[in-house]
């Protein structure tokens, strides 16, 4: 499904539905940039076929120019070829830190691979993209993006959650109070299993000094809609929920 | 062919190489490393490492990539390399196997350089059945919807060899299992212990890199530092609660051959190298990490 979150920028992507009812999306973010569509991350294979006719929908005769990863791991990369067959003329953007020859698929060519370097910032089909590390990650190539004109923080695993299916197409401030902290505590001590061994003080000291940094106005998780509403609320939460996590954990 | 290493077999060349050496009579290794385009490839991290700590060295800039495999009664694979060896892995494979089946393939977690070549083993191998870990949901987002479930404690009798999961010590990617195999006292630690290695080390066991000047004081230095990247979460860790669970992991599991994911096979001087990875964990907690926020 097709969502407008601001601007010009828009979300796509479906989700999975677990055993137990929870929803986990999986999310495209594409910044149509007036005429040179920027994509974040390629999504699931799964969803390939929706994401596809989605994109086409969206970006019509224009080819992406970019495809911006944040890792590699196969629910953010798993559509890439697709996305390349269609549009065989787009360049992926990957950390500085990975390996290609171990860490993209084989068919993809040096040619089409460009870095971004955390504490850079480079332009896009005009667009100023920033580079930082990821913060809260699961594998160590992981990095977070900001675009400066949506002032939208593109955090990969981090600020996912999951949902029940009535929250399938909503943003946070089309829900009653916003993202609960049940939600992201719920994808949260899934995905990083390493939460209970460290201090939730020193984890949210860090993320606050990302949001310190600069003016987010908008945060893309891929694995949640995003925040666009109150981001300092949901920074809170996550917080919280982080908080939950090591502690209770080692309690 | 190296001509100092009496087993070593190498599939292919450049990106796509994959060597093969003998563990014990049932257990190969298969190591994926680029040798000498090293330095073109991996993007100087060995110098920025030596930047780092000054003992390391600065032209140690490649990485190794392992696979495991158990000839036993039941095969055994353990991981698949990156897609980028998926022909060089596949005619390893055909080496060893020498016109066996595969059972089983165990996935150590669902990162391309460790399952990325899933999809072509199982093409090759269709009668295979996948082992991932479970207590998780969601297994389709990460191809894995038709895998065995695992869970910590479980065994996998081979035939000789019992294959025990295990609970890891340090995880990124939340599907992350390790194992211990019982017999041989063979352990499988995934992403724990990375080392790097020189264009003239390549395909070695630990003992063998001794030869070459490597040491278990360089290997405790370079963990403390490579770890800071593979596990960046040690940085809001306690340096004396990690040392204490790999001190007691040590008690708890009689170890005799240390077969990481990307780490030269230790197969002598077990504790020794163990003393020094205790030690490094815990100069990795407390290392300065510049992060950019």
């Amino acid at each position: 499904m097709i969502r407008r979150v601001v601007d010009d920028l828009y979300q796509i992507g479906e989700s999975i539905e677990g055993t137990d009812g929870w929803h986990e999306p999986v999310r495209v973010y594409v910044l149509l940039n007036d005429g040179c569509p920027l994509l974040f991350d390629a999504g699931s294979h799964v969803h390939r076929g929706q994401i596809m006719a989605n994109l086409r929908e969206l970006l019509g005769d224009t080819p992406p120019g970019y495809v911006f990863l944040t890792h590699t791991e196969l629910p953010h990369t798993g559509n890439l070829k697709a996305i390349l067959d269609a549009w065989p003329s787009a360049k992926i953007v990957v950390s500085s830190a990975i390996l290609p020859y171990c860490e993209l698929p084989w068919w993809v060519t040096e040619d089409q691979v460009m870095y971004g370097h955390a504490g850079t910032h480079e332009t896009y089909g005009g667009r100023p993209i920033s580079f930082l590390d990821g913060i809260l990650k699961d594998q160590p190539g992981t990095h977070w993006m900001f675009d400066e004109k949506t002032g939208t923080l593109f955090t990969a695993d981090a600020f996912g959650y999951f949902y029940p299916t009535s929250a399938e197409t909503l943003f946070d401030d089309e829900l009653d109070a916003g993202v609960p902290t049940d939600w992201l505590r719920r994808y949260h001590e899934t995905a990083f299993r390493f939460l209970p061994l460290v201090s939730a003080k020193k984890v949210n000291a860090d993320i606050d000094k990302v949001f310190a940094k600069r003016n987010v106005k908008v945060i893309g998780p891929t694995h949640g809609n995003a925040i666009r509403h109150d981001v300092n609320g949901c920074v809170t939460r996550l917080n919280q929920a982080i908080l939950e996590i090591c502690e209770e954990t080692k309690a | 062919m190296k001509d100092n290493l009496m087993d070593l077999k190498v599939y292919g060349d450049g990106l796509s190489r994959v060597g093969v050496r003998q563990i014990t009579d049932k257990i190969f290794w298969l190591c994926h490393c680029i040798g000498e385009c090293a330095a073109d490839y991996n993007g100087g991290f060995a110098a920025d490492f030596a930047r780092v700590n000054p003992i390391l060295d600065p032209d140690a800039s490649d990485i190794i990539y392992n696979s495991f495999l158990f000839l036993d009664e039941k095969t055994f694979l353990v991981d698949t390399l990156s897609p980028g060896q998926h022909k060089t892995m596949l005619e390893a494979l055909d080496f060893i196997l020498d016109g066996r089946k595969l059972d089983y393939m165990w996935l150590s977690h669902a990162e391309l350089p460790h399952a990325g070549n899933t999809a072509a083993i199982r093409r090759a191998y269709p009668e295979l059945q996948l082992m991932t870990i479970g207590d998780n949901d969601h297994y389709e987002v990460q191809g894995l919807e038709d895998a065995i479930l695992l869970d910590y404690g479980d065994k996998v009798e081979l035939g000789e060899h019992t294959i025990e999961i295990i609970k890891p010590l340090f995880v990124d990617h939340a599907l992350t299992q390790w194992f211990y195999e019982h017999k041989t006292g063979f352990l499988c630690p995934v992403d724990w212990a990375l080392n790097v290695h020189r264009a003239d080390q390549c395909f070695r066991f630990m003992d063998e890199m001794e030869q070459v000047g490597y040491s278990a004081e360089r290997f405790m230095h370079e963990v403390s530092t490579t770890s800071r990247f593979v596990f960046p979460w040690l940085r809001w860790a306690d340096a004396e609660q990690i040392g204490a669970m790999v001190d007691q992991f040590f008690e708890e599991y009689d170890i005799r051959i240390f077969a990481p994911s990307h780490t030269n096979v230790i197969r002598t001087d077990l504790p020794k190298y163990m003393s020094a990875l205790s030690q490094a964990m815990r100069m990795a907690v407390k290392s300065e990490y510049e992060i950019v926020f």
